[in-house]
């Protein structure tokens, strides 16, 4: 029940990090054209391209989480029992889980950071903080993903050892 | 602490907690944590550089054209590219002994020059491919034996995820990587070829040869596959004749493979399929490459890579004898990492030691393009080889009731080839610069 | 011994760390007595973006920036002044004092988070164009030039071109595909960058006029590392910073300048032009409507006329002869 809602939120996130993908490649699509044929390039583009991708990116990151897509080595699985397997699952999403709230917190410091400071893009001056703030989303459902998969691979026994690898 | 010491130390707990199955990049990123706390003594520092870590790497221009080359890899696979590539080399050259093999690792040559990775490269021409290939009596070892090794055609022909990490990490032109990337991926074909010869002669009775098509059939496939080559050509010369940088041409790129799906029949399903799989393919990306910026900075605070670079100049180690060393390594490596992390983690530590090294006379921009070569090939075989080997994993998957001893078993002779190769591209470095005039 | 941790954005062989960082670690080590170290970080070693240096020395991760003020747009709005467009004079030790002195002044409130060690001037931009011959502006009509900061693109939209934005290592290759026709540099960007293989003219201002435009640069400490330091390295380090550290700065890129200049200058196939005075007039007051809306602008509270006001002045009290 849990799950089905994580993931259609992380795959409405992620849709939402698709169509900031699908705006930049048409920013840099409308920009070389305009620079070409017109002499008028968009001024701005590559720093609002990077701010874009950034707040893009984060928004791609839990459904990877919550399909269990991320990279992993796994060659010590192969030999381990099942019951170690499942105790290493656990503690790994645990641990990602871990590391994405402290990335969270570091980036919300840094985004408050910069609007405290005014910090702006370089050519445009656009306020680099709201665009920060908009990856704050994508890094706390990142963390709820991970503490769900650990959670699940506790109690429930018949997840699977080994990730698979398709759809990439 | 001394940098050699704190770096094997630092190293040691990654390895660990990767065989602990963490996520690699998490991993990584403690692993730089520790460095940091070692240096330090203390969280501070630690913490506020994580305060920049997201948003300076999620934000950099040349990563950026990630995603956009795996949105383009997306197209390709929902608009039906990687079968219309095999069917049309099917028509001209199925009919050879064990040509439909070929035309299977020519189709992936074809989605290479699309696609930047391996994984999407296997994963679909596994798809279309394999029941084929199975239907014309071709064994399981030889079916999946190319499958898994033309896969890696994906990143060995430009557009290459790991040369694109390669370049950001040292500060090399991308676009001059991709351009040197072009004829040891074509070699790569030609060996490949070759290994398919060889193993469908001596498997006579096994493999059935697919019909002969007729002239007109074959130019009239390559109607089909025009597309394909109009893509790669526009791609291509918006890069090389200057209308466009490397974001630009990857836009450009998605963009005309997004219409071409369109017209293939790709309607909202297909958008969503492509837009969630480069979401799933760029955020694995991205999470090992931020655990590897900041293990590379931990490294570097403990000036591990300086010291590691003075250590082999003064050892007095035949500089060749240290590039063997270092490709041996990632031989080792490569039987139970992944291309990327190996990229990410190697690169900033190995990379300082060969610049120092006077291999075959090259010049510093030289070596750096060669050698990115080189590990690109080196890292290449890593998912090839057997016990951890991402592409075999794939191949078995979409190959039924195959084991993966057998997939295992029919990569060897294209394991052999590689090997021929790699070593014809690091003792040639002509062939990687070649176009650098 | 007390570490001190130093980062900047450019490679260790560039000059700022072979001519400036390198021999001042040395002296500042021996002249304390061999309290202080330094480790220098080049290359952005320890992560992060250029636009994030001056967080990282406030925040502690490093001891010691350098770093250029307008990559960190908003952070530093009262030093924007010295960018504005035929404000400072040409060469970089004129410049540095004058950034140095201002910077102290009317410009202390930017640096309040800091312990500033040094503030210079790259010595001012020069014109570099692949096919057009730049005498004054109206040969600028049209053209593409890749600009440094905000305030070069401004400029240079002012003067009837239009301002690409682009990193220095981009230069060449967009150059050289014809991309763009040109780009605002100082000389010393003109060797790493290999300008001078997809350029063939340079107009630079004469000696008696301001440059185009300047990119500001400081060399920042974190405040609680530099309250830390023992007595004696304290002294040390207020010895060899300053105006004088800053003006080292200065005369370091003015070695880079003369030289880059002469080499330039001897090469038959490269052409350097010097403004005229009418030339240099018309560009100048194309360009003040640039200044004219920077001291319009209230924000964040900043008197920005006030400021412009205080450099004119000191310009004028550091450099009389300047037109
Ligand atoms: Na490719
Ligand atoms: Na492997």
């Amino acid at each position: 029940m849990i799950k089905p809602l994580l993931t259609r939120l992380a795959a409405g996130l992620a849709l939402v990090g698709g169509l900031l993908l699908l705006g930049a490649i048409a920013l840099s699509l409308t920009s070389m054209v305009g620079r070409r044929l017109w002499a008028a390039p968009i001024t701005g583009d590559m720093e609002l391209l990077q701010m874009t991708m950034a707040v893009a990116v984060a928004c791609f990151l839990p459904l990877c989480e919550i399909n269990d897509r991320h990279i992993r080595v796994d060659i010590v699985a192969t030999v381990l029992p099942a019951g170690v397997n499942r105790a290493l699952l656990v503690i790994s999403h645990l641990m990602l889980a871990c590391v994405s709230a402290l990335l969270l917190w570091r980036t919300a410091l840094m985004t408050q950071d910069s609007f405290l400071f005014n910090a702006q893009s370089v050519q445009l001056g656009l306020p680099e903080g709201a665009f920060q703030v908009a990856m704050l989303p994508g890094l706390t459902l990142m963390s709820v993903c991970a503490l769900y998969q650990s959670v699940h691979h506790l109690i429930r026994e018949d997840a699977p050892a080994l990730i698979e690898e398709e759809g990439l | 602490m001394e940098g050699l010491t704190m770096g094997a130390v630092a190293l040691g707990v990654m390895l660990l907690l990767l065989g602990c199955r963490l996520h690699v990049g998490v991993g990584m990123l403690l692993a730089g944590a520790l460095c940091y706390l070692l240096v330090y003594g203390d969280v501070h520092a630690l913490l506020y550089t994580l305060n920049n870590l997201v948003y300076a790497r999620f934000s950099s221009y040349d990563l950026a054209v990630i995603p956009i080359f795996v949105l383009m890899g997306q197209f390709a696979i929902h608009g039906g590219l990687s079968a219309t590539l095999f069917q049309a080399s099917a028509k001209w050259i199925g009919h050879w002994r064990g040509g439909l093999a070929m035309s299977a690792a020519g189709a992936c040559a074809g989605f290479g020059a699309i696609c930047g990775s391996s994984l999407a490269t296997a994963t679909t021409m596994s798809q279309v491919a394999l029941p084929e290939l199975e239907r014309h009596r071709y064994t399981k070892r030889l079916a999946t034996g190319t499958i898994a090794a033309a896969g890696t055609l994906g990143i060995l022909i430009p557009p290459s995820v790991p040369l694109i990490v390669y370049a950001v990490l040292t500060h090399t032109s991308i676009a001059t990587l991709f351009m040197a990337a072009v004829l040891p991926g074509l070699v790569a074909v030609v060996g490949y070829f070759a290994v398919i010869r060889l193993m469908a002669v001596r498997s006579m009775t096994d493999v059935e040869a697919s019909p002969r098509y007729s002239w007109a059939e074959r130019l009239a496939s390559l109607r089909d596959i025009a597309p394909v080559l109009v893509i790669f050509i526009v791609v291509i010369f918006g890069l090389y004749g200057g209308w466009a940088n490397l974001t630009e041409a990857a836009s450009l790129g998605a963009a005309a493979c997004g219409v071409y799906a369109l017209w293939r029949g790709m309607r909202w399903a297909g958008l969503y399929k492509s837009l969630v799989g480069t979401a799933e393919a760029s955020a694995m990306i991205y999470l090992v490459v931020i655990g590897a910026d900041l293990l590379n900075s931990g490294l570097a605070l403990g000036q591990l890579p300086a010291a590691l670079a003075e250590w082999v100049l003064g050892s007095g180690l035949a500089p060749l004898a240290v590039l063997l060393v270092i490709l041996a390594i990632y031989l080792v490596l490569g039987c139970m990492m992944d291309s990327l992390s190996m990229i990410l983690l190697t690169i900033p530590i190995f990379f300082p030691i060969i610049m120092q090294l006077d291999l075959f006379g090259l010049t510093g921009p030289e070596k750096a393009i060669w050698f990115g070569i080189v590990a690109l090939m080196v890292v290449e075989i890593g998912l090839i080889t057997p016990p951890m080997g991402m592409n075999l994993f794939i191949v078995q998957k979409y190959s039924h009731n195959t084991s993966l001893g057998t997939v295992s078993r029919g990569i060897v002779p294209f394991l052999g080839a590689d090997m021929v190769r790699i070593a014809v591209v690091v003792f040639v470095p002509a062939l990687s610069l070649v176009w650098l005039g | 011994v007390t570490t001190l941790r130093i980062t900047h954005f450019l490679p260790a062989v560039a000059s700022v760390q072979r001519q400036v960082l390198d021999p001042w670690c040395d002296e500042l080590e021996a002249r304390s007595g061999h309290e202080i170290r330094c480790q220098i970080y080049p290359s952005m070693q320890l992560g992060g973006i250029p636009s994030q240096l001056p967080d990282m020395v406030r925040n502690g991760v490093v001891d010691i920036a350098w770093t250029a003020l307008g990559y960190s747009a908003g952070r530093f709005p009262r030093s924007e002044a010295l960018e504005l467009p035929f404000m400072l004079p040409a060469g970089g030790d004129e410049g540095s004092r004058i950034a140095w002195a201002f910077t102290q002044g009317p410009a202390r409130k930017d640096f309040a988070d800091y312990h500033v060690l040094a503030v210079h001037s790259d010595g001012g931009a020069v014109f570099h164009s692949r096919d057009t011959l730049i005498y004054d502006a109206a040969d600028m009509a049209g053209l593409k030039l890749r600009a440094p900061t905000r305030m070069a693109s401004r400029m240079i939209d002012a003067l009837g071109a239009s301002a690409v934005s682009m990193p220095p290592a981009q230069i060449a290759d967009t150059l050289a595909k014809g991309v763009i026709n040109g780009a605002s540099a100082g000389w010393e960007v003109v060797p790493p960058t290999k300008l001078d293989e997809v350029t063939r003219y340079h107009t630079e201002p004469a000696a008696h006029q301001a440059t185009p435009t300047v990119t500001v640069l400081a060399f920042l400490m974190n405040k609680q590392s530099y309250e830390r330091l023992p007595d004696k390295a304290r002294a040390a380090l207020d010895a060899l910073s300053g105006e004088g550290l800053s003006r080292r700065f200065g005369k370091a890129w003015d070695d880079a300048i003369v030289r880059v200049r002469a080499k330039v200058k001897n090469d038959p196939d490269q052409t350097v032009i010097t403004l005229d005075d009418a030339a240099y007039n018309g560009m100048r007051d194309a360009s003040r409507s640039v200044t004219e809306d920077w001291m319009a602008s209230r924000e964040g509270g900043v008197d920005r006329a006030a400021l412009v006001r205080a450099l004119e002045a000191l310009v004028e009290q550091k450099e009389p002869a300047l037109e």
